[in-house]
């Protein structure tokens, strides 16, 4: 017993000098540290979408069109917020220079606190924003989530697939659509 | 003989410090005293934290003071409990292997191990928080509580799987029986039922995952909303509250919209069961064959009175049926059925080590004096660990409506009767939370100012009221 705890008493205090140290890594380095829904799946998504939609003729057609961003559902049970990927795609379409942004319905509210607050006496008159005047979309963005889950012994393998759609508001014509599929697998090894 | 001789007085005194205090005794007399109305009494007993890091203490006191409503001082001992949980994160996380059992509990008892929580513990610690912050009107406090709640889940998850491997590798190893139906005499009926059976595993409750779902459709963010409802119903099919909470979440309009508020009754009753130590025969092979050595382990009794009916009735909408969407007793239920191969391999080697202790002993031991003191010793320190977090419910049930803003009756079914209470509805979404125990009630809700009673889509400025105390009559 007495050599059991000469081997085990060492091991403890190494054990106990360990510390955690922690660095900056690439945003944009691969991530695989779990087969649930993480960041690089969200910046592959964000930038297939972007690109597939920038190259389509629905933008050579018209001068900045205006876009609004409607919900992308999640069909999956993992939370996973989709106004995260809309948030990347509106970003990268604005950076292109090539599309507006109206509000959307979940941002409608505070544009309407915004305007009737400056509506105010306490607002100068000439400066302040008048109602009225909102420009409307030409088109919305919407779309969904889904996933498949196989769980296996020593395997899990998670399907997901993104559809992304954009409606001219006007028509109601579908004018544009794309999807991204990403599988992911683990194994124990 | 000497040497002998001291390391028996040495194990004496530590294992008194771990085997006399019993946490039972303890949290029993705080109990009965909440379940008398005496919240203060019940504090007192518990006692002061010994630090930082005293989970335990942590863990009841802010429960107890989220009863009496001091919603600020259950928050700080709630933040104290989880800074440890984290800190048990970050191992589990980054290196898992430093989570092995120390080496107190190889040689005394599991009670020398650090609490750690039960998994259970660890996500309702988090879901808790939330509810604190719910009852200020807060829901954007909640949802980061809330989050942090099923963020854990996927982490125990991951850890036990490598946890349960490493258990299964040792077991095998050794040669040693780790199934609690081959204890004689242990009762498996208790962790053998079929609502721990039913269970996905000891940590995962329906209730957290929609109560995540009700706080994010609260801040408009459909999408991880409809992630919290579908788990839940995925953790508990077929229950109509939750397959509603789903299906209706894309046509259910902003209740601001529709001039009321969207109110969730959390309706807790019960306890969780308590630990404790008992002794059973465990089979074990030695060089002298088959032997059953008597070792302690856990044995689960059953604690409170559940008084709670099946509905709640609303003064404008007539009756509510309540749905139970955690069991919290069978999650304690199947954390120590999961614990339990763990916890049997650790008995085999303490008896192991013990055993060798008292075979050298026995050897050197010219006058007879040391061997009786190291068999007390061993004898003493045979103790399984008691621990668990004693004041949380036995049970969690929901209901839902959609309410006009301004004073509402409630009457909620116990003991055969209905007992009335008022509360205040305003905002676009509020939880108002009513929590038996035995034969009280503790009713948490926001209070409603004047100023905001007008129905707004932004819930400001509810500020948590006095918690409603009532004794239940009849039964």
């Amino acid at each position: 017993m007495i050599r059991t705890l000469l081997v085990l008493i060492p091991a403890l205090c190494i054990a106990g000098c360990v510390k955690d140290v922690v660095r900056y890594g690439d945003a944009r380095a691969t991530e695989t540290v779990t087969n649930e829904f993480g960041s690089t799946d969200l910046q592959m998504i964000a930038g297939d979408m972007t690109q597939s939609l920038l190259k389509h003729p629905v933008l050579a057609g018209v001068e900045s069109p205006v876009f609004t961003v409607q919900e992308v559902k999640n069909k999956t049970s993992e939370y996973i917020d989709t106004r995260a990927i809309t948030d990347s795609i509106r970003s990268e379409l604005l950076k292109s220079g090539k599309v507006k942004f109206a509000v959307d319905s979940a941002g409608m509210e505070e544009q309407v606190d915004e305007l009737n607050r400056q509506q105010g006496e306490l607002y100068e008159r000439r400066q302040a924003a008048k109602t009225g005047r909102m420009v409307g979309a030409d088109y919305r963005l919407e779309g969904n989530i889904s996933s498949i889950v196989k769980k296996a012994e020593d395997t899990r393998d998670v399907y997901y697939k993104f559809n992304l759609q954009l409606w001219e508001i006007e028509s109601g014509l579908l004018a544009w659509n794309d999807e991204k599929e990403i599988r992911k697998t683990t194994t124990r090894e | 003989m000497k040497r002998i001789a001291l390391s028996a007085l040495l194990i004496l005194p530590l294992a008194g410090c771990g085997t006399f205090r019993t946490y039972d005794a303890k949290l029993s007399q705080s109990l009965d005293r909440a379940r008398g109305g005496d919240l203060d009494g019940a504090l007192a007993a518990i006692g002061r934290p010994s630090g930082d890091n005293d989970l335990l203490n942590h863990l009841e006191r802010g429960e107890l003071l989220r009863q009496k409503n001091d919603l600020a001082a259950s928050d700080a001992a709630w933040r104290k409990a989880d800074k440890v949980v984290r800190r048990w994160e970050d191992s589990a996380r980054i290196a898992p292997e430093r989570l092995l059992p120390g080496l107190g509990s190889y040689l005394i008892n599991d009670k020398l191990r650090a609490y750690e929580g039960a998994d259970y513990e660890k996500v309702l610690l988090s879901t808790r928080l939330a509810l604190n912050h719910l009852a200020r009107g807060d829901f954007a406090t909640a949802r980061v509580a809330i989050r942090r709640a099923h963020e854990r889940e996927t982490l125990i998850e991951t850890y036990r799987a490598k946890e349960r491997e490493a258990v299964e590798a040792e077991a095998r190893d050794r040669g040693a029986k780790t199934r609690y139906q081959d204890l004689g005499g242990y009762p498996a009926q208790t962790l053998d039922s079929s609502e721990v059976q039913a269970l996905r595993n000891s940590y995962q409750s329906a209730f957290t995952h929609y109560l995540a779902g009700f706080i994010y459709e609260a801040l408009g963010e459909p999408s991880l909303a409809a992630a919290g409802y579908r788990k839940a119903l995925e953790l508990r099919p077929g229950a109509a509250v939750l397959e509603d909470g789903l299906a209706s979440l894309d046509t259910r309009t902003s209740p601001s919209q529709r001039g009321a508020t969207d109110v969730l009754f959390v309706i807790e009753s019960g306890a969780v069961p308590a630990r404790e130590s008992q002794q059973f025969p465990l089979p074990v092979i030695s060089s002298h064959g088959l032997q059953y050595v008597p070792l302690s382990f856990p044995v689960l009794r059953q604690e409170g009175r559940d008084a709670i009916g099946d509905t709640l009735r609303v003064d404008t909408l007539g009756d509510l049926g309540i749905t139970t969407v955690a069991d919290l007793d069978a999650m304690a239920r199947r954390a120590l059925r999961d614990d339990m191969p763990g916890l049997m391999l650790r008995a085999l080697v303490r008896s192991t080590v013990k055993g060798v202790a008292q075979v050298q002993t026995h050897r050197n031991d010219k006058y007879g004096l040391a061997l009786p003191a190291v068999a007390l010793g061993a004898w003493l320190t045979e103790s399984a660990d008691e621990r668990g977090w004693r004041a949380l419910p036995g049970r969690i049930s929901i209901a839902r409506a959609t309410l006009a803003p301004g004073p509402h009756r409630i009457s909620l079914g116990a003991n055969g009767r209905d007992h009335p209470v008022e509360v205040q509805i305003g905002g676009s979404h509020m939880v108002v939370s009513l929590r038996q125990m035995d034969r009280q009630l503790y009713v948490l809700t926001p209070r409603i100012s004047d100023r905001t009673r007008a129905v707004s889509a932004r819930a400001a400025e509810l500020v948590p009221c006095c918690t409603t105390r009532m004794v239940l009559q009849g039964g």
